[in-house]
């Protein structure tokens, strides 16, 4: 990030003077709209045109702050799943061979995401007049005049860097049910992932802070012409081979929506822990790391096989390399096609991370599901996920329309592999697999328990 | 779940989640649907099922043997199909390496729904459901936990197995078992269908698959007789 642009000096203190309850309290007021099925109410003055109200004037009276507030306090879910859309209109341009209108795209559920972070934690950036929930259905004006994409970052980075992102980390990532908080419990619960957390987070927004610093690289994808100096080209195989991986890791389990996807992270997260504390790197061979696992597993009552399989899983001999997914997280942008791969997998953490805090948000404000019954049904049946008057009993039940695509696209793989050796071939052989790989909206729908 | 890719079975995930669905789910009085016979809470205030988790765990597996059973009695059509596979080429059709000899293929075979994610969580919710709906009038909570069985769960399982066969109500698993034996459990997938039949069974692919497969399961079973018959034309709204 270059030297001159920080967040400005006095909204500091503001930012850290955030009460996370004055959230949820003030989203708990917009309960009575959500039983007309409306986010805000009918005569919100912010309603339409947010951003140019905000351009005009301040919200002056406690009416257009308590609107305000409770505008921003909504967005947190509209933008995880708008972040989530995104992320599937990505997917579906890079299944066509576009990595250049992907990146884009991605980009865009990158932000969302991080948008959606922040409006969670009471920040609410709006083109460059931004505001935060100061407390309960009020708000006050940052000093920073920077626009969307410079504000998120900085605020991001800086909220990565306060102990609440740690602790929000270590509740919401629950591997096997539990939280890493119960996991790490004995090595120092939050406090002691808080680093971790801090690095993973600014790890997967590094995009944002990359289009900061690089304003034409990042334009190069939104405004610049595919074919000057080379078409942008992807492969068929690796493309289908990097979708397949990730949503294997948006699979949904009995004990958390990301199931697969916070096991990895509870892998990382002991190597990391290991290492930390002895010095040392984490593997199988290692006695020292082995007792390290086995003090992971033994509070938690694990039947044996369950206790075996996640040692096996923790230790890497079973399933021993991470995800394509994770990989990718960790890539710096190089202005090429392959650069579509690392800004979609930090897309897909950072709306991990965006789903679950939502999640949160939505239980401490006492908001229940079936008081979001009006936008599931928008969401699920404008986005096709289910006919009308058919929605699933069960949201994870979304799941088994991908894994039937899995199966399609193996069977097909297996009895006529030459018919996935173009993008055509994907479009003609595949159309049903190809419109559910693009549908992220459902995990939008799963992960916040709507 | 990890490492669980490498087998076309029902992952244990997909039993847990499917557990969560049915049995162990608790009841919504706003939905106005069945509770779970797991789930601690009843329709009717004041009755919490207080079956040991060795009962329950005996109870679907008891269940599960009993559907296996008429099964393998049964010789309807979509049974014999399943276990009589068409010849490829002259040849008989391959059994799957992973089937024992000794199994069913009309059960166990890559074309029954019974050995998918939908197949298994719609037996588990008419099960649950038709129990659930009769908890009272069958006395469920007669049963009681066999003493010995807080030391070890897993052997209390066996005990408890054991114990099931002297109780009045798995009548009422026998008689499930035996209308569900007669349902076409074959995929979309199976040989030799009709293309009609084909496309008929396209409905339990997929996300929509759960719902379907649970409300076809009850007309059948509306179309059985007894408990089970009145059972089902009540969850079906038409008593």
């Amino acid at each position: 990030m270059s030297g001159n642009q920080n967040l400005s000096g006095s909204d500091i203190p503001i930012l850290e003077g955030l009460d996370k309850t004055d959230v949820e309290r003030t989203l708990a007021g917009v309960r009575r709209f959500l039983r007309n099925s409306r986010w805000v109410g009918k005569s919100n003055f912010y309603a339409g045109g947010v951003s140019g109200k905000l351009r005009i004037s301040q919200p002056d009276t406690p009416a257009k702050k308590r609107n305000l507030a409770q505008f921003i306090a909504s967005s947190a879910a509209l933008h995880a799943s708008d972040g989530w859309s995104y992320l599937g209109r990505s997917i579906s341009t890079l299944l066509c061979g576009d990595a250049h209108r992907s990146l884009h795209l991605a980009y865009y559920a990158e932000l969302r995401a991080a948008l959606s972070i922040l409006a969670s934690a009471g920040i609410g950036v709006f083109d460059k007049k931004h505001y935060v929930i100061s407390d309960v259905n009020s708000t006050r004006k940052l000093t920073t005049g920077q626009g969307t994409h410079v504000t998120a970052w900085l605020a991001l980075k800086h909220w990565a860097g306060r102990p609440g992102s740690g602790n929000l980390f270590a509740s919401i990532v629950r591997p096997e049910g539990l939280t890493l908080e119960q996991w790490f419990h004995s090595h120092g619960g939050a406090s002691a992932l808080a680093p971790q957390a801090q690095s993973w987070l600014m790890q997967w927004g590094m995009d944002l802070e990359f289009s900061i610093n690089d304003r034409e690289a990042r334009n190069e994808s939104s405004y610049r012409p595919d074919g000057i100096p080379d078409t942008w080209m992807c492969q068929p195989a690796e493309v289908l081979d990097f979708v397949e991986d990730m949503w294997n890791l948006l699979e949904p389990g009995a004990g958390s929506e990301f199931a697969n996807l916070d096991l990895h992270i509870l892998r990382l997260a002991s190597e990391k822990a290991y290492r930390g504390q002895s010095g040392k790197t984490a593997n199988a061979a290692s006695q020292g790391y082995q007792r390290f696992v086995e003090g992971l597993l033994r509070p938690h009552g694990f039947t044996d096989s369950t206790r075996n399989r996640l040692r096996d899983f923790l230790l890497r001999n079973s399933v021993p390399n991470d995800p394509i997914v994770f990989l990718q997280a960790q890539r710096i942008p190089k202005h090429s096609q392959s650069d579509v791969y690392a800004v979609l997998a930090r897309a897909v953490f950072l709306l991990r991370i965006a789903s679950g805090s939502t999640q949160q948000l939505f239980s401490k404000a006492g908001i229940e599901a079936s008081e979001l019954e009006f936008w599931k049904t928008e969401v699920g049946v404008s986005r096709g996920l289910w006919a009308p008057n058919s929605e699933p009993t069960h949201l994870t039940d979304l799941w088994a329309d991908v894994e039937d695509s899995i199966g399609e696209v193996r069977t097909l793989a297996a009895s006529a592999a030459d018919a996935l050796d173009s993008f055509h071939g994907l479009a003609i052989n595949l159309p049903g697999a190809m419109k559910v790989f693009s549908s992220h909206e459902r995990v939008g729908l799963w992960s916040m328990n709507v | 779940m990890l490492g669980e890719k490498q087998n076309r079975w029902v992952t244990q995930s997909g039993w847990i989640k499917s557990l969560i669905a049915t049995f162990v789910r608790s009841w919504d009085r706003k939905r106005g649907i069945s509770g779970g016979l797991f789930g601690g809470r009843s329709k009717n205030e004041g009755e919490v099922l207080g079956w040991s988790r060795g009962q329950q765990a005996a109870f679907l597996i008891y269940s599960w043997r009993a559907l296996r059973d008429a099964i393998a009695k049964s010789n309807e059509e979509w049974a014999q199909s399943l276990r009589h596979p068409p010849m490829i080429n002259e040849k008989p059709a391959l059994r799957p390496e992973d089937i024992e000899q000794d199994d069913d293929l009309a059960f166990y075979s890559p074309n029954s729904l019974l050995a998918t994610d939908q197949g298994v969580r719609g037996f588990l919710h008419v099960l649950n459901d038709l129990f659930y709906q009769r908890a009272a009038a069958m006395k469920l909570n007669d049963w009681r936990p066999d003493d010995r069985s807080s030391a070890d769960p897993l052997t209390s399982v066996e005990r408890e197995l054991e114990a099931l066969d002297n109780q009045e109500f798995t009548g009422f698993v026998s008689e499930i078992v035996t209308r569900l034996a007669s349902f076409d459990w074959r995929t979309s997938s199976a040989p030799e269908l009709s293309n009609e039949l084909r496309r008929a069974k396209l409905v339990f692919r997929g996300s929509s698959g759960y719902k379907e497969l649970r409300a076809q399961l009850l007309e059948h079973l509306e179309c059985g007789t007894g408990d089970v018959q009145a059972t089902a034309k009540t969850l079906l709204g038409r008593a």
